[in-house]
């Protein structure tokens, strides 16, 4: 594993992010989170070479408290387009950990979706993916410390 | 380092008969995503956020008439406040849940405990979690 100072977003992100576009019924989001085992998902628009711009984040929580809270009569018409949360804050692969950590704090959000250099989608880093990192390279220290004592044991002997 | 220490106190709860359009305000209003659900002051269930989308919404329930108890998540995975935060942090992951019931000494409910309340204790006290 890389040194936590470079360690980059691509390093860090996960790869695979469940898109739709703005058509899909809010009802259908839904059912795309529990089929796939995901909290959000992620609002794209397609490029003529087949890439996605991100465009907007969609979170189950979203669905409660932006739909069902409302009370609307009509959310069999909700599409995604209408309750996305736009526009989506993003971070670049290529940079630090330490620096998508300040993105989410700055912004208030737990996901940001990962792109290249021409924008295209590649990834989602979320808070959850950020502490596994952390917690990695805290245990490691751990045991560096757990090494040095007993190498200190030994040599006082 | 025990889980009384960095839980969080005075816990919002919902009853099982309640509305998931109530329940959904209610978590809106408190900027909260879960919920221990009570009846007669006895612990039943928990709901979250995303037990309401992924087993209301999705299946097209209509959320005026459904209520808490119907989707709500039980058994409820349940620590003592005065367990060590280790261990805490252990029974999250072999459920792979974010967030426990915090009991007090009589078995009633006192908090909740959620991985980000884990995540963001100073560096000292998280070395503490890594040793077995």
């Amino acid at each position: 594993m890389r040194p936590a100072e470079r360690m980059t977003v691509g390093d860090l992100c996960t790869r695979e992010v469940v898109v739709t576009d703005g058509d899909l019924p809010i009802q259908d989001a839904a059912r795309l989170m529990r089929d796939r085992h995901v909290g959000n998902v992620v609002l794209v628009e397609r490029r003529p070479d087949g890439s996605a711009v991100p465009k907007g984040v969609i979170t189950d929580r979203d669905l409660v408290v932006g739909v069902l809270a409302l009370d609307l009569e009509h959310i069999a018409g909700l599409k995604v387009r209408d309750m996305v949360t736009a526009p989506v804050v993003t971070s670049k692969a290529d940079v630090s950990l330490a620096e998508a950590i300040a993105t989410m704090t700055a912004n208030g959000v737990r996901r940001l979706p990962v792109v290249d250099s021409s924008g295209a989608l590649v990834g989602i880093l979320t808070a959850d993916d950020v502490y596994e990192a952390l917690a990695e390279q805290l245990s490691l220290v751990a045991s560096v410390a757990t090494y040095q004592q007993r190498r200190e044991r030994r040599s006082r002997k | 380092m025990q889980v009384r220490d960095v839980m969080t106190r005075a816990v919002e709860a919902i009853g099982p008969d309640t509305s998931l359009v109530e329940a959904a305000r209610f978590m809106r209003d408190e900027s909260i995503g879960f919920l221990p659900v009570l009846e007669e002051g006895r612990l039943v269930g928990v709901i979250t956020d995303r037990d309401i989308t992924v087993r209301a919404t999705a299946d097209a329930l209509d959320a005026q008439s459904t209520r808490v108890g119907s989707v709500m998540t039980k058994p409820v995975v349940t620590i003592s406040e005065s367990e060590s935060i280790y261990e805490a942090d252990a029974l999250m992951e072999r459920h792979t849940i974010r967030r426990l019931v915090v009991l007090d000494g009589r078995g009633a409910l006192c908090g909740v405990l959620s991985l980000d309340d884990l995540a963001v204790l100073p560096d000292r006290e998280k070395d503490s979690m890594v040793e077995p």
